[in-house]
């Protein structure tokens, strides 16, 4: 048995990668595709986290909230005026858009912050000693806002008309209507509640190890991962998917070391195989 | 049978386009640019095989990794057993198939989307694989294979070390190769089953077509070709390096396809393969930051522009040539029957 | 020529079909009726191999096909029509046709690739075949139109026409009059009335009461996954549980 530290850890980054999965399985749900530059806006939300607290010393949750909010509305605009019209000639034109939406802000990000790697330096220093245990403030802000942000998001799916209408157009898109709301302006905010979590995943991230523009490979890698263990449609699944992942990559690391990924492609591989559509996967609309 | 550049009467500007690429050699003194149109060759290769995979119905996000493959099958060869880069190419590429074989079989009966991110799992995998197992691959230090051995043809010698040349001509004999087999699959009853299963499996299956078959065949085509061409590039470059087969090499292959063309079997991914590799190496000697901006904007842009890809232009000029306006239909009358 | 034996599908608890035996003789034109969800499409995709059963085996010709893939039992002359629309619709009509005779073709991949003999005679035979197909289903003026812009009517006068391009011995018909106006219903029926006299064997599977009591002279009555009713039109039409089933306990 592991000793705690792992399953900390495990928690950790497990609530980061379910973060950004969740926010990969919305958008997928309501694009009906993977938006491959996820990565971008978990990079840049760490970009402009590190702007707002380590450059100009503001409040570190200011940061936060800084990152989703600007990262919630740049994604509206790419969806609103780049995906759309693009999409509309087919699935594969708007897949390659995403990947070349990949290198844009990989750019633009090195242009405005340059290419060395930037250090944040942690906002909560300290150890909490638990028992026989250190444990990290810092861990458990993440973990922290993690549950807060989850908690509110799923609120917001089951209890909410609103919520209702994301899931009835995950499985029909022009169901939206029904429930009185505007397809496009719900496209819009899912778009925006997507990018916006990876954001805040991305912000809370940049203390952690370091920021600069290539940050945005793993999460991107990790969250389509952990959707497909989960099943695509899912977003519960995308929950399970990514807490799996951490779990995996915190036990991988603590007994193997660099294999981490490895297992994790292997893991998916075996669960696609028996179960073709993840683990709660639904039947594309 | 069409050629490869327009209709009948039209082959006259296929055989100039051939005339000048194989004199191309000659018409500068300046490497930099014969290298860049090699490179350009290698990824049209690979290229060509992800745009007929694609074709099906399936894009497969991970092609690098059979490049990888190639490379690493080739080199270790040479270091390990002896075996000549000639011999090593050949079964780069056999192995290679045979990898796309086996993962094919397992992954290809998956959804399109499902498929894609396997293969992007894979990519990554076969990329972690090479840089971890050092024993083996080298790891982060690569591997420096030694130069193929010269050909001797009576008393001519071809050395692959003073000169690029007989590199170009090298990659040319396999990217025509590679041209036809795709193209004539494209053109045949195999082409037209594969458009079938990619538009409506269920009908097609119902039509009596064997999805999966098929899958499976030009999956394995286009890895014995990637593999060949990994290989190739491998030694060109005299450096295997797992960075050099990644992700981003997978992900640059998708959009060479589709921005020159996802309905072309060979002119749209030349065309694609020759704008992102000459486009991304002259960009490299730009600002940092800027090339994969401006990169990532062109590619953007072209998506807005020519949704069909590249020889959209080509179709164009090509109708224009002839004195036909652009693109139009008679009423009532359809699109290209293929 | 069909023999069908105890089928049952479930989905979960839903039974959609319950020990289901037919017979279908060689030549017949039967009809299969019943009312909305009784099965009528789930046995279909059955005989074509869409579905597995859960339990129960398809035998043709003596040969059992439950469990092979749908284009391993197209191939045995088995074709079938959808009820909705189904075809290629980024391509024309004859590129449709063309695809539709891909079982008329012998040449392996190998003698494809090298383009032999064999295989040109195949495509020969093929294109021949499409001509063939055109004229007979009248579609000569629509030829080189895609498929999707085809009125709703000859849409699924293309999809017979595919379908009977690799002339196939059984034809499975789901619902091929829908959304007809009555004259395409009138030349639709000759069509299958036609067909039928061909030798080619058919079931049908209609909403239309009145048409497929005009034309089959044997009807199967499905409801709820069961066989209600089997026989001859008159016979089935005064069937009481039939009745019952389409318009409810009161009226019997």
């Amino acid at each position: 048995m592991p000793p705690l530290i792992v399953w900390i850890n495990a928690i950790e980054l497990g609530s980061i990668w379910v973060m950004v999965a969740s926010g990969l399985v919305l958008v997928f749900s309501i694009m009906g595709l993977l938006n491959f530059a996820h990565g971008q806006f978990y990079m840049l939300g760490a970009f402009i986290l590190y702007w707002v607290y380590a450059a100009n010393g503001m409040n570190y949750f200011v940061g936060v909230a800084a990152a989703a909010v600007t990262m919630a509305i740049i994604g509206v605009v790419v969806e609103r005026y780049l995906m759309r019209p693009v999409a509309k000639k087919g699935v594969m034109n708007a897949a390659i858009l995403t990947l070349a939406l990949i290198f844009v802000f990989e750019g633009l990000a090195t242009i405005i912050f340059g290419k060395a790697q930037k250090v944040v330096p942690s906002a909560f220093p300290g150890i909490l000693r638990a028992g026989n245990m250190n444990i990290s403030y810092e861990k458990l802000v993440i973990i922290g806002v993690a549950v807060v942000v989850m908690v509110g998001l799923y609120f917001i799916i089951l209890r909410t008309k609103f919520g209702i209408a994301i899931r009835a157009a995950a499985q029909d898109p022009g169901a939206a209507s029904l429930f009185g709301v505007n397809p496009g302006r719900l496209a819009s905010i899912i778009m925006a509640m997507g990018c916006g979590l990876a954001a805040i995943a991305g912000s809370l991230m940049a203390s952690v190890y370091y920021v600069d523009a290539w940050i945005g490979g793993t999460p991107l890698l990790m969250s389509i991962l952990a959707i497909v263990i989960g099943g695509l449609g899912s977003l519960s699944g995308s929950v399970i998917g990514g807490l799996l992942l951490g779990v995996i990559a915190s036990l991988v690391a603590y007994y193997i070391g660099p294999w981490s990924e490895l297992v994790a492609f292997g893991l998916v591989i075996i669960i696609l195989l028996f179960r073709p559509l993840g683990l709660f996967g639904v039947a594309s609309a | 049978m069409e050629s490869l550049f327009g209709k009948g009467n039209k082959r006259a500007p296929l055989f100039v386009v051939l005339l000048v690429v194989i004199l191309l050699p000659l018409m500068s003194d300046d490497p930099f640019y014969l290298s860049l149109i090699i490179g350009a060759l290698v990824w049209s290769v690979v290229a060509m095989g992800f745009s007929a995979v694609m074709r099906t119905g399936s894009f497969s996000m991970g092609q690098a990794a059979f490049m990888a493959i190639g490379g690493y099958t080739a080199c270790l060869l040479q270091k390990n057993l002896g075996i000549s880069f000639w011999y090593g190419l050949l079964i780069a590429g056999v192995i290679a198939a045979l990898s796309a074989a086996v993962i094919g079989i397992i992954v290809l009966r998956l959804s399109g989307m499902y498929f894609s991110i396997i293969t992007l799992a894979f990519g990554e995998a076969v990329r972690v694989i090479a840089e971890n197992w050092l024993n083996v691959t080298g790891g982060m230090n690569g591997i420096i294979p030694d130069p193929p051995s010269p050909i001797h043809i009576g008393s001519l010698t071809i050395d692959f070390v003073s000169s690029q040349v007989p590199y170009y001509y090298l990659i040319l004999i396999i990217v025509i190769i590679a041209a036809l087999v795709f193209w004539r699959l494209d053109g045949s009853r195999f082409g037209r089953v594969s458009r079938s299963i990619a538009t409506n499996e269920l009908l097609a299956q119902h039509t009596g077509m064997h999805p999966m078959k098929y899958r499976v065949v030009i999956f394995t085509i286009a890895g014995f070709f990637t593999g060949v061409a990994g290989a190739y590039s491998a030694f060109y470059h005299v450096f295997l390096h797992p960075a050099n087969f990644g992700m981003n090499q997978s992900i640059a292959v998708a959009i060479m396809a589709v921005i020159g063309g996802s309905g072309s079997p060979v002119a749209g991914p030349v065309i694609g393969a020759l704008i992102v590799s000459a486009v991304g190496d002259y960009l490299t000697t730009l600002l940092a930051g800027l090339k994969p901006l401006v990169y990532g904007i062109m590619v953007v842009v072209i998506l807005f522009l020519l949704p069909n890809g590249m020889v959209q232009l080509r179709d164009s000029f090509v109708k224009l040539f002839r004195g036909q306006p652009g693109i139009q239909q008679r009423p009532g009358a359809a699109r290209n029957t293929r | 020529m069909l023999e069908i034996r105890g089928i049952t599908k479930h989905f979960g608890n839903l039974f959609a079909l319950n020990k289901i035996d037919l017979n279908v003789e060689e030549g017949e034109l039967l009809g299969l009726v019943g009312p909305n969800g009784s099965g009528k499409s789930t046995l279909f995709n059955i005989i074509s191999g869409h579905y597995h059963p859960s339990a129960g085996e398809v035998r043709y010709r003596g040969e059992k096909i439950s469990g092979l893939r749908p284009d391993q039992i197209a191939r045995k002359g088995i074709m079938r029509v959808f009820q909705a629309n189904i075809s290629f619709g980024d391509v024309t009509v004859y590129e449709n046709i063309l695809r539709g005779c891909y079982l008329l073709g012998d040449a392996n991949l190998g003698e494809l690739f090298f383009n032999t003999r064999r295989y040109q005679n195949d495509e020969r035979k093929m294109k021949q075949r499409v001509e063939d197909v055109v004229e007979f289903w009248n579609l000569s003026g629509w030829r080189d139109n895609l498929a999707s812009s085809l009125p709703h009517g000859l849409q699924r006068v293309l999809s017979l026409a595919v379908a009977m391009a690799p002339y196939p011995k059984l034809l499975l018909l789901d619902e091929p009059m829908t959304g007809m106006h009555p004259e395409e219903v009138a030349s639709m029926s000759e069509h299958i009335k036609r067909i039928n006299q061909q030798g080619i064997t058919i079931i049908l599977v209609e909403h239309n009461i009145k048409f497929v009591l005009s034309i089959c002279p044997r009807l199967v009555v499905l409801n709820f996954g069961q066989k209600l009713a089997d026989g001859v039109p008159q016979e089935v039409v005064g069937d009481k549980e039939v009745i019952t089933a389409y318009l409810g306990e009161r009226v019997a």
